[in-house]
């Protein structure tokens, strides 16, 4: 009987079929505002049979039948499956996907939806930044991720960026995060920054401590997605490498659909924000003539006449251009989608003789050989150019005869210094004017006299393939490389007004870190309350790297300009080996209950080259919990007003393993040990077995609430992150020929709070208001150092202090409001009041690392047009302003103190006894290095320590979107123009060029100085965004 | 279809299954591994050259020379000296200051590369050494042998030093194994174990050490910078007579030093200025038994720092005893005596402030090399102790007079710069009537002859052991023998608690 039924069944169907023509359907598909849609995927199910929408949002399908179904996709639209049926014409209205909670991210090794994340991440969508132009990555994350502090070290175009994620975790390890693009964890350090703590190299570029950013390379708009993970549970699949948080980049792809093109492009120029206030000529000559009186010159007047009347500062800035053009062409078809773009950036810098450029290709490609098996690649390779200045510190830093560089004087630091009655270039010789009173070089000539180019050629690229062997079971292989080449070239040739004979520097720098990686996924659903998911893999990874520098002196003239230039081979030079290698296996499973509980655990065992024997392999578990309290039954009534209520904790340990890569090993060098003529070598260390990565335990518990259908967002984060096996320098007895050791002993804290707020303030099909706010509270502590003593930063002058109890913190002299009346010295506070300077007196003032930080971004939309106004500060944090202290007559450098330009604040200078003011004598005779009772001089005092706060207008931009009506006569599918500025206005109280500012990144502890270092520019720039 | 799946899920399977344990060995190319180390002749070589680098740089050597001079009768402070001089107060001198510190560090580094080195050579295999130079013509006899007997030299002649200064001293014969301070604590050996290691380690130094290094397979123009320059059997018996003398075994000392003096190998050169005056190309002559050889070019090894303890900016930094120049005959007006003409200057407008000149210089001492070599062992030496141990075994004795009138003779300079120096007169047993009287004698004459060669302190020491006197204790201006010794390094106590500190301190 059955069996019959069924036969008649099959029989009406074949009927049907039979009778119903196939026949062609046509429509137009638009958006809820009525728009066409240009490019909708229109695709038969389980057919290959589709197409696209036109520019007017129309399409024609032929040979369709009734009972087929078409599966409608638009990027940001809600997916639509529709029954054919008897209908010729469908029209099809397609809704936005506004449901944040349903959104992609993606996390290590695979993504989740939004709303199944119980784990501390913070999302930058390329919608969200894509309306403002930044030049890097880091400028996209700045201000907009809670919890996540980037500081530009210096403004140089290209130049270094520090990213804390969640504080400052290690004394002698690397702090940056690990970044990975489209699953390759990439080298984000440009390798001149990569001098291991401890070696014996110095592998510092000829910038000095002014590093660039390893992530300028990148193109920004070929990024689609960026996240941050800040905790253990989603940071832990990283083991080894998690422990300074993870950022994972995910570049654009290609959709199935039609062919787009898109450009993006923008121009426009930067210039100086602030300056500092210096002496004119005139002013300049009478303290230079008081000084000279107080010095016994015979004459009283010394300079009689100022002809000249430089401004150095104008000298050497300047109004400069900027360029970004990207061309993306993307597209593809059921089976085949391919992304392909071309970009170019090039900025000049606001100081002459530097800049920054790059040219990028991107191929990203996606095949589906069948429906379970899939292969793909992302390809991306760039060269760049920096373009750079040697920017070390003072004014008169001389070149360095013994040391590994040959750094030289800051030009900017030259330019606040330089005596203003010396001109750019002498009339009577055409040649640069050189100063005989001090021996501050013409500002002028060593920026354009000193070529330092950088040069980087890289490609960053993997292949996936991608194998569903089981339904919910898929196979992942990922075999990945980020290959880099850069070449710095440092030349000075014999300069009329520059002196010293030519110089001329390489440094060469290779790296291949290849990548291997296998991994199983599985996610199933039993019944329909268990999810699932596992996943397990392997993963290996080595960098084969080598860098050279070497150096050539005596170079005459400047025709020769390469290694051929001179025989006079400067020693010592450095080739330092920075290979390692990983062997990693991982796992994590998740679970959730009908989408209410949730659990997850992970487990990384990363074994590392970088390890000693005794710990080769560490062992990185992490787990969270979830409970989604508004999917509760008695959550009831109140889910209109709170669609979304997330409890979520999580706990794990993490690793930091940028550490010296063969610290571990007992090893020997030839260290400057012949005799007789003959090689020598002498060992360097002992074995410690021991030697491993620093740990991170950390504890996140955090809330999740959505308002009124994801309206209004809040998201609050609890932290507290406890970094231990911290490597320090460990004291042995010298009896083993050795001073100390690396051992893994100290212990930091950061712990805090983190909010971020979003909300749709007002939503009307004309105007519409949406902003953001994040604020972050981190409060950070050492908890233990060797044998409880401070930890100091050792260079020169500089003052950071590591103590037990303290957060990271500057300890220094502190100054007499006013100088002595008697002698007009600066003189010490006598705080132990023993009558002179000593330890006594030096005291902690305060920390580098601010209180809190954030932004708040607002967005408004009226008709077409759009306007963003993006804020993004720091509060609480110190600077010292080496810089200011150039021009403030320290007494730091004295014998060329004399005659250097000074601040306007020295109209005020102590000039007789009796006159009560802060600023001391110029006084040439003086030695003031000599420690003499309270003298303030050469020693770090608070003279220029400063409140580093600061409120920014990081971005204004305008734009308007060009109406679809016109687009469609022009044959775009949308365009956009806009006017934007960035830092247009700074709120601080700090006077230097720039607060944001962290030179010396080289060492972990010296944050918070600002030495002469190259400051952000202001940027004004026009562009448009237009997709064909 | 389906096979092709079966066979990628098993491919996909092998690779989640392969270990790549050899990927984590990865090798520095940049530093020499501990490890693969010590596996060649030439490996061992360059270990022995970093041995005597550390040996005899400034740190170590010239430190050595100086705080012996500096702890005597014979310097004083510096005379326009920038430099604080800690040392010259012996009284203020506590476990804080810097050159005790700096000499026991120097020491111990120097010696975990000995100890290192003395621990992993013997496993080479010894022909490999005699082949080290093929094709050089010369065949290398037991260069092994004499590569260790060189090491144990380097480490005998660190420890007796140390010994000298400190007293006991932590005896340490091998390389750390662990970088754990806690690993690393030890207390100090007693003297007289330290000078027993340091006695077994000259015997295998003497028994393999040849006389001379020219059968290294080099130039023949470099044989003599190698066998000037390296540890010989000359300064290994050297070395012994010297602590036989120290310990009074006169025999044993004489007969030592009849051995290097019946060599063939030195002989006392003429002109006793041509054994300093590196100045006037004068270096490496036949008296002397050890010599540091510097040289100028990048990573030498050269002396720089070693003579700024006597020199600054160009001009003599140190001041002599008024007691030291007028233990000479002669005076500036007239001279007599040719060793103190060419070892210390009358300064013209202040007569009693004599500067310290024996290793003057024409090269400025911030030279970033400086060509000077450092003669710790000469032949001259064993002159002085034969004749001191034959007095103290019997008077009168004819040889030590012979011996030290040898010494006398060369007193004598007539081709010297500023003019002809007639030399003093011969010792006779006619004025010198009783052995103590001699003693004396041979004491003032190895003063002078040794001035400022670092022996002084050295020789206080023995001398007031021998006489039960405190004449250090004078020279040092001290109350009491607390503080003859240097302090142990404050930094030392506190990392090593098994540690205890000298008197005084």
């Amino acid at each position: 009987m059955r069996a019959i039924l069924l036969a008649c069944l099959l029989l009406c169907v074949c009927c049907s079929i039979l009778s119903a023509q196939e026949r062609t359907i046509r429509g137009k598909v638009t958006d809820a505002n009525r728009e066409a849609l240009i490019g909708v995927n229109i695709q038969v199910k389980n057919t290959t049979k589709g197409t696209v929408t036109e520019i007017d949002g129309s399409y024609e399908l032929e040979g369709v039948a009734p009972t087929d179904v078409l599966v409608v996709t638009y990027i940001g639209m809600l997916r639509q499956e529709l029954r054919v049926g008897n209908r010729s014409t469908i029209d099809i209205t397609m809704s936005e996907d506004a449901n944040q909670l349903d959104e992609v991210i993606v996390v290590g090794y695979g993504t989740t939806r939004r709303r199944d994340v119980m784990s501390s991440i913070a999302s930058v969508s390329a919608e969200e930044v894509s309306r403002m132009p930044v030049a890097s990555i880091d400028q996209a994350i700045q201000g907009r991720a809670a919890g996540v502090q980037v500081i530009k070290n210096t403004g140089a175009p290209g130049g270094g960026v520090s990213i804390r994620v969640r504080g400052t975790g290690s004394i002698n390890g690397n702090q940056e995060p690990l970044y990975v693009i489209d699953g390759v964890p990439i080298n984000n350090t440009f390798s001149g920054s990569t001098t291991p703590a401890g070696a014996n190299f110095n592998y510092g570029g000829q910038a000095g401590n002014e590093v660039i950013n390893g992530l300028a390379g990148i193109n920004f708009d070929d990024i689609e997605s960026i996240e941050i993970l800040k905790d253990a549970a989603s940071a832990s699949i990283y083991g080894a490498r998690a422990a300074n948080g993870v950022v994972l980049i995910t570049t654009k792809r290609g959709q199935v659909g039609r062919s787009q093109i898109s450009i993006n492009s923008y121009f426009g120029f930067q210039n100086l924000a602030r300056r500092y206030d210096l002496l004119n000529a005139q002013q300049f000559a009478a303290v230079v003539n008081e000084a000279q009186v107080r010095a016994g010159a015979l004459d009283p007047v010394f300079i009689r006449d100022t002809p000249f009347d430089t401004d150095w500062q104008n000298e050497i800035f300047r109004t400069a251009p900027m360029v970004n053009t990207s061309l993306s062409f993307s597209g593809g078809s059921d089976k085949t989608q391919y992304l392909v773009s071309l970009s170019y950036f090039n900025q000049q810098g606001i100081v002459i003789n530097s800049g920054f450029d790059r040219v990028g290709f991107r191929t990203n490609l996606d095949h589906k050989i069948s429906d379970r098996f899939k292969v793909g690649t992302n390809l991306f390779l760039s060269y760049s150019n920096s373009q750079r200045l040697r920017n070390t510190g003072g004014p008169n830093v001389q070149d360095d005869f013994n040391g590994n560089a040959v750094f030289g004087p800051s030009v900017i630091a030259s330019a606040l210094t330089a005596s203003p009655l010396i001109p750019v270039f002498d009339p009577n010789t055409g040649f640069y004017a050189a100063d005989t009173l001090n021996s501050i070089k013409n500002p002028v000539a060593l920026a354009r006299e000193l070529d330092l180019n950088s040069y980087s050629l890289r490609a960053l690229g993997n292949f996936f393939a991608e194998l569903e062997l089981i339904k919910g079971l898929r196979f992942r292989t990922n075999l990945g490389a980020d290959i880099r080449d850069e070449n710095e070239e440092f030349f000075f040739g014999e300069t009329p007004g520059v002196g010293g004979s030519g110089r001329l520097q390489r440094r060469s720098f290779r790296e291949l870190i290849w990548l291997s990686e296998n991994y199983l996924t599985y996610n199933t659903k039993l019944g329909e309350s268990h999810s699932i998911e596992l996943l397990g893999g392997a993963s290996f990874q080595k960098s084969v790297n080598d860098g050279y520098t070497i150096g050539l002196g005596s170079i005459i003239g400047t025709q020769v300009t390469n290694l051929s230039a001179s025989n006079d081979i400067l020693a010592p030079y450095s080739d330092p080996d920075n290979t390692w290698a990983m062997v990693s296996y991982f796992t994590r499973a998740r679970y959730d209950f009908q989408n209410k509980y949730y659990f997850s655990g992970t487990m990384r065992v990363d074994g590392s080259s970088r390890f000693g024997p005794n710990r080769q392999y560490g062992f990185f578990p992490s787990g969270s919990l979830g409970w989604r309290v508004s999917e509760e039954a008695f959550f009831g009534n109140l889910k209109s007003a709170i669609n979304e209520l997330k409890v979520r904790g999580s706990y794990g340990l993490t690793g930091n393993d940028q550490i010296p890569p063969f610290g571990w090993r007992a090893s020997a060098v030839q260290l400057n040990t012949n005799y007789i003529g003959q090689i020598g070598t002498v060992p360097i260390s002992i074995q410690n077995e021991d030697y491993s990565w620093e740990s991170t335990v950390q504890l996140d518990v955090g809330v999740d609430i959505g308002l009124f259908e994801d309206r209004f967002g809040l998201v609050v984060d609890y932290y507290k992150k406890t970094s231990r096996d911290l490597l320090l320098f460990v004291p042995l007895p010298q009896t083993t020929g050795f001073g100390s050791a690396l051992s893994n002993i100290g212990s930091i804290e950061n712990r805090g709070w983190e909010f971020g707020l979003t909300g749709r303030l007002i939503d009307t099909r004309n105007f519409s208001w949406s902003g953001n706010f994040n604020i972050t509270f981190n409060q950070n502590e050492v908890l233990e150092l060797v044998g409880g003593q401070d930890v100091t930063s050792g260079s020169f002058g500089y003052a950071n202090v590591a103590r037990v109890g303290l957060p990271i913190s500057f300890q220094l002299f502190r100054l007499e409001e006013t100088v002595d009346p008697v002698t007009g010295n600066r003189r010490v506070r006598d705080l132990n009041g023993n009558g002179i300077r000593d330890a006594g007196d030096i005291e902690i003032v305060g920390s580098p690392l601010p209180k809190h930080f954030g932004g708040f971004s607002n967005n408004f939309r009226y008709k077409n047009f759009d306007a963003n106004l993006f804020f993004q500060w720091s509060y609480g944090n110190l600077i010292i302003n080496n810089t200011r202290s150039f021009i403030q007559n320290d007494g730091k450098s004295t014998i060329n103190r004399i005659g250097t330009n000074l601040s306007t604040e020295a109209l005020n200078r102590w000039q007789r006894e009796g006159d009560v003011t802060n600023f001391p004598a110029i006084d040439y005779t003086n030695n003031q290095n000599v420690v003499n009772g309270l003298s303030a001089a050469g020693v770090p005092t608070d003279q220029n320590l400063e409140d580093g706060s600061y409120l920014r207008l990081k971005n204004l931009t305008i734009g308007y979107t060009l109406p679809k009506t016109l687009l469609t006569k022009w044959g775009m599918s949308s365009a956009r123009i806009y006017f934007t500025a960035n830092n247009l206005l700074t709120f601080t109280r700090y006077s230097g060029y720039d607060p944001e500012v962290n030179h010396n990144t080289l060492t972990n502890l010296a944050v918070g100085y600002d030495d002469g270092t190259y400051p952000q520019a202001r940027v004004f720039l026009f562009g448009f965004n237009v997709n064909l | 279809m389906k096979r092709i799946h079966i066979s990628l899920l098993l491919l996909a399977l092998a690779g989640l299954l392969v270990t790549c344990r050899d990927l984590l060995d990865v090798a520095p190319n940049d530093r020499i591994d501990l490890d693969s180390f010590y596996t060649s002749p030439s490996d061992a070589e360059a270990a022995l050259i970093g041995a005597y680098n550390y040996t005899f740089r400034s740190d170590l050597l010239s430190n050595i020379i100086f705080y012996s001079n500096r702890s005597s009768d014979d310097l004083t402070a510096p005379l326009e000296g920038r430099q604080s001089d800690p040392l010259m107060f012996r009284p203020a001198l506590n476990s804080g200051s810097g050159e005790p510190a700096g000499l026991w560090r120097a020491s111990y580094e120097a010696l975990a590369t000995i100890n290192l080195l003395l621990e992993r050579a013997p496993a080479i295999n010894e022909n490999l050494f005699n082949n080290a130079n093929p094709g050089s013509g010369t065949i290398q006899v037991n260069r092994k042998a004499a590569l260790l007997g060189e090491a144990h030299f380097l480490r005998a002649f660190i420890y007796y030093h140390l010994v000298q200064f400190f007293g006991d001293v932590p005896l340490i014969i091998e390389f750390p194994k662990s970088s754990r301070p806690e690993d690393n604590r030890v207390p100090r050996t007693p003297q007289a174990q330290v000078m027993q290691q340091v006695m077994n380690d000259l015997d295998f130094a003497t028994e393999n050490l040849p006389w001379n290094h020219n059968n290294l397979g080099v130039l023949d123009a470099d044989q003599l910078i190698q066998s000037k320059g390296r540890a010989t059997k000359g300064a290994a018996l050297l070395l012994r007579a010297r602590i036989h003398q120290q310990n009074r075994e006169w025999q044993k000392a004489i007969d030592l030093c009849r051995e290097i003096m019946n060599s063939g190998q030195f002989r006392l050169v003429e002109r006793w200025v041509t054994i300093f005056d590196a100045g006037n190309g004068s270096q490496n002559t036949s008296e002397s038994i050890l010599e540091t050889q510097t040289r100028t070019g990048p990573g030498e090894f050269n002396n720089t720092g070693g003579y700024a303890w006597f020199h600054q900016d160009g001009r003599p930094r140190r001041g002599a005893t008024l007691e030291a120049y007028n233990l000479f005959e002669g005076t500036a007006a007239e001279p007599r005596d040719v060793r103190k003409v060419f070892s210390m200057s009358q300064r013209t407008d202040n007569p009693d402030q004599i500067y310290a000149v024996k290793y003057a210089n024409s090269f400025p001492w911030w030279a970033p090399e400086d060509p000077f070599n450092f003669v710790p062992m000469r032949l001259t030496e064993c002159y002085l102790i034969i004749a001191e141990a034959l007095n103290e075994l019997g008077f009168p004795n004819d040889e030590a007079m012979a011996y030290i009138n040898l010494i006398r003779e060369r007193s004598k300079d007539l081709n010297f710069t500023t003019g002809p120096i007639p030399g003093v007169e011969p010792f006779s047993f006619a004025d010198i009537r009783s052995q103590a009287e001699f003693r004396q004698k041979i004491r003032e004459e190895r003063r002078r002859e040794l001035m400022f060669e670092g022996h002084r302190f050295f020789d206080l020491m023995r001398y007031d052991a021998m006489d039960n006197g405190d004449r250090t204790m004078k020279a040092l201006g001290l109350t009491s023998p607390d503080k003859l010794m240097f302090p142990i390094p404050e930094s030392e106590l506190v990392n090593n608690p098994l540690l205890t500190q000298n008197p005084g301190y």
